[in-house]
């Protein structure tokens, strides 16, 4: 091998070694030229910055989770304590009224009159099964009479008249109001008791959509 | 008097092991204004229309159902129905799209959408006798702290909070909230979790217990954090070395990752190479940890001179730098010796 040959091959080997540590470009060719917008990491005091003034006088107040799912009954004791009592039983707040074979319950003061030969059937002893008003009617028609009445005559709005009163008791039947065929408690004035305040009527047009509560 | 289409309906208890044909159902409406009451008996399964309405006051509409032999009574429903009835929604905005739960970070802002519904106004001629509760709604906003290591209260029995914010509306309205950032309190506000909690109560009436018309929370995630090891800035290296990267608090919805550049530290490099082995994607419920080791990062520096290591971590509310290094690379190979040419 003469001087240039042996040159020429130590290039070569140069050559081949220098590319062997060459790296490749793989992150070259998939480099990405694209913006991103970076931040950088807040910290405490800049977070508190950007916090909502605290109330002082809510300091300390705390609340547990419970709470704000299940909130506390009204402070209107007596109201609460009526509406235990109403939710305890619908048969010891209404007026029992018996037939031959079966019993029924109606509101009490649906029951205008009341002859006195069927006052045993009246909050008496129960015979047979309870039965709908509409079943115990349909069976003892002979001896009730029906009075369907309207929303003011059952609130005392236009209350009934003694006259008429006296008419129903001169029929010998016993009279139940009703409205739109259901039993319906009827407010009959009483000397020296103011009628309750009803609400005044709302227009359709300012009806309010309902919903469960 | 509002004479709407009350639908009534009714259902025997399927617990009630009795025939259900030995069952009778009442239903009883207790108008509140005047004490009325209104009987209307029902079939197993039915509706009616109720013909007497029902008044500003309110009226009660209670199902009974009474064993026809032993008059076992069950009060199987009760619900309170008024002509002027309150409704509210709340809904939370953040810049999460996550939709099982509102969720955010400790330093975004976020937005509470209140719509009121339903509310008696000054000018109806019921106002002054009409219920407290057909006039406003509370409005309660409290705060929450997860058990330092916890992402939830699952083994909090009924926590405490704290209050940070109530009163009351008197407006049919929407009313939208903003916060600029979340309202917990701690030493360090970059590491706290928990929860926000928005609730619109209406007033308690009648012996009925307030109720809740709306409640809505929002959870608070933590800031990340993220650490770089491996390499000294002050070295050269021929070959970057692997780095250890360690992260905590990822955010459940986030894509962290490396990026390496020419050059020294810049907001906008020219040009830059995503690691693609770095890619730690989070798709959960909470923030996760985690801990890996990069062994490419030098495949992707093709030039020598200085470059810069930066961990990125990219969230719904944009792009956070965690960490960033710096790391010289001299690949140049020095040879000692020389060329002897003999004849």
């Amino acid at each position: 091998m003469n001087g240039l040959e042996r040159i020429v091959l130590l290039l070569g080997i140069g050559a081949g070694f220098l590319g062997a540590v060459e790296p490749t470009p793989h992150g070259g060719e998939n480099g990405s030229a694209k913006h991103i917008d970076v931040r950088p990491l807040p910290n405490h005091e800049e977070i508190l910055k950007l916090q909502r003034p605290r109330d002082p006088g809510l300091r300390g107040r705390t609340v547990r989770l419970s709470d704000l799912q299940k909130p506390n009954l009204g402070d209107n004791a007596e109201k609460s304590a009526e509406a235990a009592k109403r939710r305890e039983s619908l048969v010891k707040r209404s007026t029992i009224i018996s037939g031959v074979r079966g019993w029924t319950i109606v509101p009490r003061g649906s029951v205008l009159s009341t002859p006195t030969r069927f006052k045993a059937r009246m909050n008496g002893a129960r015979k047979g099964k309870l039965v709908t008003w509409g079943d115990f009617y349909a069976k003892n028609s002979s001896w009730i009479r029906l009075l369907p009445v309207t929303i003011e005559q059952a609130t005392g709005q236009k209350p009934l008249t003694e006259d008429f009163m006296e008419s129903l008791k001169r029929t010998g039947l016993l009279v139940v109001a009703v409205c739109e065929g259901g039993p319906i408690s009827v407010r009959l004035p009483v000397e020296g008791e103011e009628l309750p305040r009803i609400s005044e009527p709302v227009k359709a047009a300012d009806w309010k959509v309902p919903s469960r509560r | 008097m509002k004479k709407s289409v009350l639908i009534l309906a009714s259902a025997l208890p399927v617990t009630l092991s009795a025939d259900p044909a030995d069952y009778v159902n009442f239903i009883r409406q207790v108008q509140q204004d005047s004490g009325v009451e209104w009987d209307v008996t029902v079939p197993p399964s039915g509706h009616a229309i109720s013909p007497t309405g029902v008044s500003v006051d309110g009226a009660f509409f209670e199902l009974w159902s009474i064993h026809n032999t032993s008059v076992s009574e069950f009060l199987l429903d009760e619900q309170y129905v008024t002509a002027y009835t309150p409704n509210a929604n709340i809904r939370i905005v953040t810049g999460d799209p996550y939709r099982a739960i509102r969720r955010t970070r400790v330093d975004q802002p976020f937005q509470v959408q209140i719509t009121v519904t339903g509310l008696i106004d000054e000018n109806d001629p019921n106002y002054a006798t009409a219920p407290d509760a057909s006039k406003w709604v509370d409005y309660t906003h409290s705060a929450f702290h997860y058990p330092e290591g916890a992402y939830s209260f699952q083994k909090v029995d009924n926590p405490v909070g704290s209050l940070m914010a109530e009163g009351f509306m008197e407006k049919t309205a929407k009313t939208t909230v903003t916060f600029m950032a979340t309202n917990l309190s701690g030493s360090d506000l970059t590491k706290v979790t928990g929860e926000e909690v928005f609730t619109i109560s209406a007033q308690a009436d009648f012996g009925v217990s307030a109720t809740v018309l709306d409640s809505e929370k929002v959870q608070i995630w933590p800031v990340a954090t993220g650490t770089i090891r491996g390499t000294d800035p002050s070295e050269y290296y021929e070959q970057v070395p692997p780095i250890m990267v360690n992260l905590e608090n990822l955010y459940p919805h986030s894509t962290t990752y490396i990026r390496v550049y020419e050059g020294p530290q810049t907001s906008s490099p020219a040009k830059y190479n995503v690691v693609n082995t770095s890619y730690v994607i989070i798709e959960d419920s909470i923030p996760q940890n985690r801990s890996l080791v990069i062994r490419e990062v030098d495949q992707f520096v093709s030039e020598e001179g200085l470059h810069t290591i930066e961990l990125l971590h990219r969230t719904p509310f944009g792009t956070d730098l965690l960490a960033s290094t710096q790391v010289h690379v001299d690949r140049t190979i020095e040879i000692n010796g020389g060329v002897i040419n003999q004849e």
